[in-house]
């Protein structure tokens, strides 16, 4: 299934260890390649998928991995797009050689998503992770550790992916097949600073001159919202920002602010 | 009744109201005024509605210099008008007009119209418009005009153009008549009001709602109320912006209540704080200086649904969707 990218913030390792191996378990009666990566050795890891593929011994020899990724990133230092994007790449094309239909993989995220900075480039590489989702055989459920990351980092985590799971979140912002991004959900004056950081987060480092976005799910936007996107467009240089699919309230709101740049596109 | 010549000097504004009896009188409050102006080779703006300019149509085609914006209804929103005759009066200005003749009649509750908005823009007039080479002359038919509506219009109004040998028609703007009040005073003493449909119980009432909260229990009255599509985004923008401004700027708790009938949902939301100190909040945009984030969100209320605002007992904004009267 592709573009099955969500976000776990996980209150101990008991819940990580259950969602894991139920999101895992269910894509190998498919056929997939599944994984755990994780941090540490790999008998500590392999503690957490112990019950995969059990206990009628269905799966296929070597369906079930656990991968240290102290084996090839730092904790304090997040890949950059390119390098992780590559890795998942390497890692989808070798499991579909070895006969699999697909891989599809656990990732406990924490140690990127804590401090601002690393966070900054952490939104930046998964929203690029995320549109590789989009167009190949791989899915993954990203994992942080909630009694290690505070709720503004664990939000901005789950922001940057399609869904969420043990965080209310007030919307989402993710790849789309035919637009620069999606939105989904609710943005109004509360959630602002956190829709100023993913959008200038997943934005960093475009070089395009115009932004489309799909807000074909977006239920409320506020006139704050369209302001950020305005002040985006302003600051990275883009001649236009349009908005696919948003709501009449959404027109009506950028006609009374009189926004240059900002654009409605084929208004629900 | 008439409403003598007066000498306009430029960046003057004057407000003045005429309450007309028939139509022989709208004719005669209109006519010397647009001649006048059209004599002196300065532009007339009108707004009035269809009756109106049926009546006055004669004079209307033999003076120039016309400028027709659309009859206001109830449909219309004061801030909005307030953009689109500032915009008018200003490019007018920049054209080199020294003097504007503006002709126009106001919507209140004896053509469809809820009167709250529409009497803070009568006595925000005098402000917002105060720099403006301006002539205004506010058309009320008697016949049709509220006795209460009628009151605030004198409040509002600096001059009254009254029946010839009254003694007030022609007054100076700085002789203002009597019954004519300070307009920051008068729209921070506004009396509460009641919708009709306040008289029953509420048929939702949330303590210290979200703002998503908010939006849903709206969204789903509106549902009911059988509102069109574009009313209910509006009613939620406007509902939206109403909580958090309580929420950001009121004291709690916040109780937001909402009524609806068959064809209209009304709400209110009360905090216990004193409400915006500005008397023409919602009225005129904020600038956009600064980071351009805040500041809009009564404007863009009082652009969108009727809005009121009762500075009683705390602070309580009702919005209306669907028909703003019963």
């Amino acid at each position: 299934m592709p573009g099955d990218h969500a976000y776990l913030a996980y209150a101990d390792d008991e819940e990580l260890r259950t969602v894991a191996t139920g999101f895992l378990e269910e894509c190998l009666e498919l056929g997939q390649q599944v994984a755990y990566c994780g941090w540490g050795g790999a008998d500590a890891l392999r503690g957490y998928v112990d019950v995969v593929g059990r206990p009628d011994g269905r799966s296929r020899r070597g369906a079930v991995h656990v991968v240290s990724l102290d084996a090839y990133f730092r904790r304090d230092d997040v890949p950059d797009p390119a390098t992780l994007v590559r890795f998942w790449s390497e890692a989808t094309s070798a499991a579909l050689a070895a006969g699999f239909t697909a891989l599809r993989v656990v990732t406990d995220t924490t140690p990127w998503v804590q401090g601002e900075r690393s966070r900054t480039e952490f939104l930046r590489t998964e929203h690029r992770v995320d549109r590789f989702l989009l167009k190949h055989d791989f899915t993954q459920l990203c994992a942080g550790n909630a009694q290690v990351l505070d709720e503004p980092a664990l939000a901005e985590a789950g922001c940057i992916h399609p869904s969420s799971s043990g965080i209310t979140l007030p919307f989402h912002l993710h790849a789309s097949h035919d637009a620069d991004f999606a939105l989904e959900g609710e943005l109004d004056a509360f959630t602002v600073p956190l829709f100023e950081r993913i959008v200038q987060s997943a934005r960093a480092g475009e070089r395009s001159g115009e932004l489309v976005i799909d807000c074909t799910e977006v239920s409320f936007v506020d006139h704050r919202s369209l302001l950020v996107l305005e002040h985006h467009a302003e600051e990275a240089g883009l001649r236009q920002v349009a908005l696919r699919g948003a709501s009449h309230g959404a027109a009506s709101l950028v006609e009374l602010l009189h926004l240059s740049r900002v654009r409605m596109e084929a208004v629900r | 009744m008439s409403v003598s010549p007066v000498s306009v000097q430029p960046g003057r504004f004057l407000h003045e109201a005429a309450v007309y009896d028939s139509d022989d009188d709208l004719v005669d409050v209109v006519a010397p005024c647009l001649e006048a102006s059209a004599a002196a080779d300065d532009p007339s703006v009108v707004v009035l509605n269809e009756h109106e300019v049926d009546v006055v149509r004669d004079v209307l085609g033999r003076v120039g210099n016309v400028h027709f914006l659309p009859g206001l209804t109830a449909s219309d929103r004061p801030a909005a008008v307030i953009g689109r005759l500032t915009a008018t009066f200003d490019r007018l200005v920049a054209r080199g007009a020294e003097r504007v003749c503006f002709v126009n009649s106001v919507p209140h509750p004896g053509v469809g119209a809820a009167w709250d908005g529409w009497r803070r823009y009568e006595a925000a007039a005098n402000v917002l418009f105060r720099d403006l080479p301006v002539r205004a002359i506010c058309l009320y038919d008697r016949r049709a005009t509220p006795a209460d509506v009628l009151l605030d219009v004198e409040r509002t109004h600096p001059r009254l153009a009254t029946h010839a040998g009254d003694g007030h028609a022609g007054a100076d703007i700085r002789g203002d008549h009597p019954g004519y009040l300070d307009p920051a005073a008068f729209l921070l003493s506004l009396a509460p009001e009641h919708d009709p449909l306040e008289a029953a119980s509420p048929v939702v009432e949330v303590i210290e709602p979200t703002t998503a909260a908010a939006r849903r229990v709206v969204r789903e009255a509106a549902a009911g109320a059988g509102l069109l599509r574009a009313q209910v985004d509006e009613l939620i923008i406007a509902v939206s912006e109403v909580v958090t401004n309580a929420m950001l700027h009121g004291l709690p708790p916040v109780t937001m209540k909402v009524w609806s009938s068959s064809d209209r949902v009304v709400l209110t939301v009360h905090d216990h704080g004193r409400g915006p100190s500005d008397p023409y909040v919602g009225l005129v945009p904020p600038s956009r200086a600064g980071t351009g984030q805040g500041g809009y969100g009564l404007w863009i209320v009082d652009q969108l649904v009727p809005v009121s605002y009762v500075r009683h007992d705390g602070f309580t904004v009702r919005l209306v969707g669907g028909r703003p009267l019963p």
